[in-house]
């Protein structure tokens, strides 16, 4: 009997954006790629800690 | 103190020493440090001028990208126009070309004037305002010496940088909180001010003097602040709340956002007008001297103040806080609180910092209260649906993808660009796009995508395989939507492989160049860019194996799921034990046999797991030797033995399964963070283990259990450790809730098992995987 063919199907997520539209540089793409990609130890330069100003 | 020396990147700069205001609630003036009576009241030339060089000096030696540069006081304003433009002439006189440079100015707002903004947008200086929440707040301590409110001049102040054409110089308001105040007033005279952010900061006070406590309630503040976290989430969260934000992020498993909360170490340093370096500015509230570091601008690099033990103190996270705090669950959060907070003049030591925050219960009421208020909503669905975490995935793929080609900037080659422009071509097209999706679901893509990111990050360049694979993808896409559309591919030995389908056979080892692959209405062509026309070669759909074309077999006997068994992408080496080679015919049958045999048992046994399985997995790749496993890929495969027998095989494939989902979760949610701070003992070792450890150990031993109930002994106690521990996130808890409840009533039905589906007994079967060691015998 055959157990096999040659039509795989998996069950694929809906498309959410465009590959060319995907944002690439935003705060929530870098945290995706670093946790797969090895995160970085390096804080946003744009936040500031101090805790007497903004 | 060890470790490498943290560089600063925050630098607050004190531009005047003296203030309009009298507010009896300032350190700077009217706390225990009193040494503003001896600074000049305006920074000097010099001062300015060395600050500027030991700061490209500082940027240079660390390769700063940028530098945040905070102009204080006292009141900075005090200084005036001139000595401002000066300050900001001659530092971005000093770090252009070096780093960027982030200017800020923080006031209290009451001489804000347009000719101050026309400065501050010439140069780009953001500006923060203090501002204690509705006017009776305010008026509560931010007065005039002569009692007069300076309400109506900071509200003037605001509506200024509120005005169109200063809007972009806008950095928010801060409040320091009094408990006597109206909390919703507070908030709701903040909010009224659409401010682009807001932080709340508790008033400075020590363990000599404590904050005033009018009821006597240890968790006072907290009640305060989360009166303000209610009626900010009843009124849609109008602005960011830096503290609020800081506490969502840290359990989460992110940063915390401010130097009062967090185990972040510090990296900022204040100059004086008079150049002299101190450490954080809120020490002043300690005691006299408590901030200073003995260095100064002229004299000094930034790197001595750095290195000084002081600051060193404040840069060793978890080492850093006391005994107490390190066994504190919140610890993460809170960090021990803002450093000043812990000073007490009378401990053991003969005074210091080596203790909670005089703010301590009021902390951990307020993470803890943040948590409870937010859990349901902040926790991503990827833990609570099988669905859900395979969008992540996708999502978390085409990133990859995006990622890869922006990171690329046009160096991948033309095989590269055709492939890119083609796959928009293809996502123009609504089947299109599902098959594209449906090649990049396939586990292997993300073993590429991830090692060629880690090529280019690396500066090594992409591989040219790598490069090639995605016209690949592309052209697999193409034809299992059936799009006319051709698409150049290379091919490597003689040949081509498109990811899902199968390699198609153009020549012998060693041979290799470029074809076009075309999908038509039944099946594809193939066809080398050098062959003569009509000598291609034609795959038709169900196509079986022969000289041009090696299927990539699908495995299909229930009640196994169809799974693809994929012995042929060059990407699937991504297992510790090595892969067979193409399988024979005869070796895919047995494979179908011994995974419908495998499955049965685990559909009798472990009916749910066995059911998401089927819905998750998708892909086995044949190993040479070992038990099911996962590699590095993206979530679908497992690496299996194909000599096991059936009943191996499905304990094998159950918690092979177990560790690709935990590590598929961990790859698109954080579940814990700072791994290997602490340490941990499980119920079933003797050597301590870190906080991933014990996770994944318990989760498999949980999934285990769900077939043979003797895998749960000391699994109940785990997760109480697991959800008790300071590393675990809200997504952490919230997969521990959900084991819980997997694992509820499997004691009271523990003889469902014995005598059907697969005998503990047999070699390995109640040993795990990834702890070969533990047996329950």
């Amino acid at each position: 009997m055959k157990t096999y063919g040659t039509t795989p199907d998996f069950a694929p997520a809906k498309i959410r954006a465009t590959l060319a539209a995907t944002d690439v540089r935003s705060a929530d793409a870098v945290t995706k790629i670093n946790r797969v990609c090895g995160a970085t130890t390096a804080r946003s330069t744009r936040i500031s800690t101090f805790n007497s100003a903004l | 103190m060890t470790g490498p020396l943290v560089p600063f990147r925050e630098f607050v700069l004190k531009v005047h020493s003296r203030c309009d205001l009298a507010c009896d609630h300032c350190y700077v003036y009217e706390h225990a440090d009193q040494s503003w009576l001896t600074r000049p009241k305006v920074i000097s030339d010099e001062a300015i001028s060395w600050t500027a060089r030991r700061l490209a000096e500082h940027a240079t030696t660390h390769a700063l990208p940028s530098v945040t540069v905070i102009l204080h006081g006292g009141e900075p304003l005090l200084a005036g126009p001139a000595r401002l433009r000066r300050v900001c002439e001659e530092l971005g006189s000093a770090l252009n070309g070096i780093a960027e440079l982030d200017l800020r100015i923080h006031t209290n707002g009451v001489q804000l004037s347009p000719r101050y903004l026309d400065l501050f947008d010439e140069f780009h200086v953001r500006v923060g305002i203090s501002l204690d929440g509705d006017r009776a707040a305010n008026d509560r301590h931010r007065r005039y010496a002569d009692g007069r409110s300076s309400h109506p001049m900071v509200l003037r102040a605001v509506g200024l940088l509120r005005e169109e054409r200063h809007r972009h110089l806008d950095l928010g308001l801060l409040c320091t909180v009094d408990i006597h105040n109206d909390p919703v007033a507070v908030h709701d005279a903040l909010a009224a001010l659409e401010p682009p952010l807001v932080d709340f900061l508790l008033p400075h006070a020590t363990w000599d003097e404590p904050p005033p406590r009018p009821d006597g309630s240890p968790t006072a503040y907290a009640a305060w602040l989360l009166t303000v976290f209610d009626r900010w989430t009843e009124q849609g969260r109008p602005m960011p709340v830096r503290m609020f934000a800081s506490v969502l992020s840290s359990l989460s498993g992110g940063p915390s956002l401010t130097e009062s909360l967090g185990l972040a170490p510090t990296d900022l340093v204040v100059i004086e007008t008079d150049g002299t370096l101190e450490q954080v500015d809120s020490l002043k509230s300690a005691y006299e001297g408590a901030a200073a570091t003995g260095f100064d601008v002229f004299r000094n690099t930034f790197d001595e103040a750095a290195a000084h033990p002081g600051v060193r103190a404040r840069q060793l996270g978890l080492a850093g806080v006391s005994e107490t705090c390190r066994r504190c669950p919140v610890v993460r959060s809170c960090g021990g609180g803002l450093y000043t907070h812990r000073y007490r003049s009378d401990d053991t030591s003969g005074g210091g910092f080596d203790n909670p925050s005089v703010y301590c219960d009021d902390l951990a009421a307020l993470i803890r209260g943040i948590e409870e208020r937010t859990a349901a909503a902040t926790g991503s669905p990827a833990v609570r649906s099988p669905d859900a975490l395979l969008a992540a995935h996708q999502d978390l793929t085409r990133t990859l993808l995006a990622v890869v080609h922006d990171t690329l900037g046009g160096r991948g080659g033309a095989l590269w660009d055709d492939a890119w422009r083609l796959a928009a071509a293809i996502e123009a097209d609504a089947s299109g796009a599902d098959a594209l999706d449906a090649v990049l679901a396939h586990p292997y893509t993300r073993t590429w995508l991830v090692d060629a990111l880690a090529d280019l990050d690396a500066g090594r360049g992409i591989a040219e395989p790598a490069a090639e694979r995605l016209a690949a993808t592309v052209a697999a896409a193409a034809v299992r939507a059936r799009l006319d559309l051709p698409v150049p591919v290379a091919y490597r030995d003689g040949g081509l492989h498109l990811p899902t389908l199968g390699t198609v056979v153009l020549g012998g080892p060693g041979e290799g160049g470029t074809a076009v692959v075309r999908a038509t209405g039944d099946g594809f062509l193939v066809r080398p860019r050098d062959a003569a026309p009509g000598t291609e070669v034609r795959i038709a759909p169900d196509e079986p194996e022969g000289p041009h074309w090696l299927p990539v077999r699908v495995l299909r006997r229930s009640p196994a799921p169809a799974l693809l068994l994929d012995d042929l992408d060059p990407l699937r080496a991504c297992f510790d034990a090595p892969v067979t080679g193409r399988l024979p015919i005869e070796g895919a049958e047995t494979w179908a046999h011994r995974i419908a045999e495998a499955w049965a048992l685990l559909t009798d046994a472990v009916p749910d797991q066995a059911a998401e399985a089927a819905r998750t997995l998708t892909t086995l790749t044949p190993l040479t030797t070992g038990g099911a496993a996962p590699g590095r890929h993206g979530p679908g495969a497992l690496g299996a033995d194909p000599v096991t027998g059936a009943r191996e095989l499905a304990l094998g494939l159950l918690s092979g399964f177990r560790r690709a989902k935990l590590r598929a979760l961990g790859e698109v949610t954080d579940l814990y963070a700072l791994d290997g701070t602490w340490e941990h003992r499980t119920p079933w070792g003797n050597d301590p283990v870190t906080f991933s450890r014990l996770l994944a150990e318990t989760y498999e031993r949980a999934g285990l259990g769900l077939y043979d109930p003797r895998f749960l002994t000391g699994v109940p106690e785990a997760l109480d450790m697991i959800e008790n521990a300071a590393e675990v996130t809200v997504d952490g808890k919230q997969l521990i809730a959900a084991v819980r409840k997997e694992i509820s009533g499997t004691r009271s039905t523990a003889g469902k098992n014995h005598g059907r589906g697969l005998s503990p007994a047999g070699q390995g079967t109640n040993v795990l995987v990834s702890d070969r060691k533990v047996t329950f015998e």
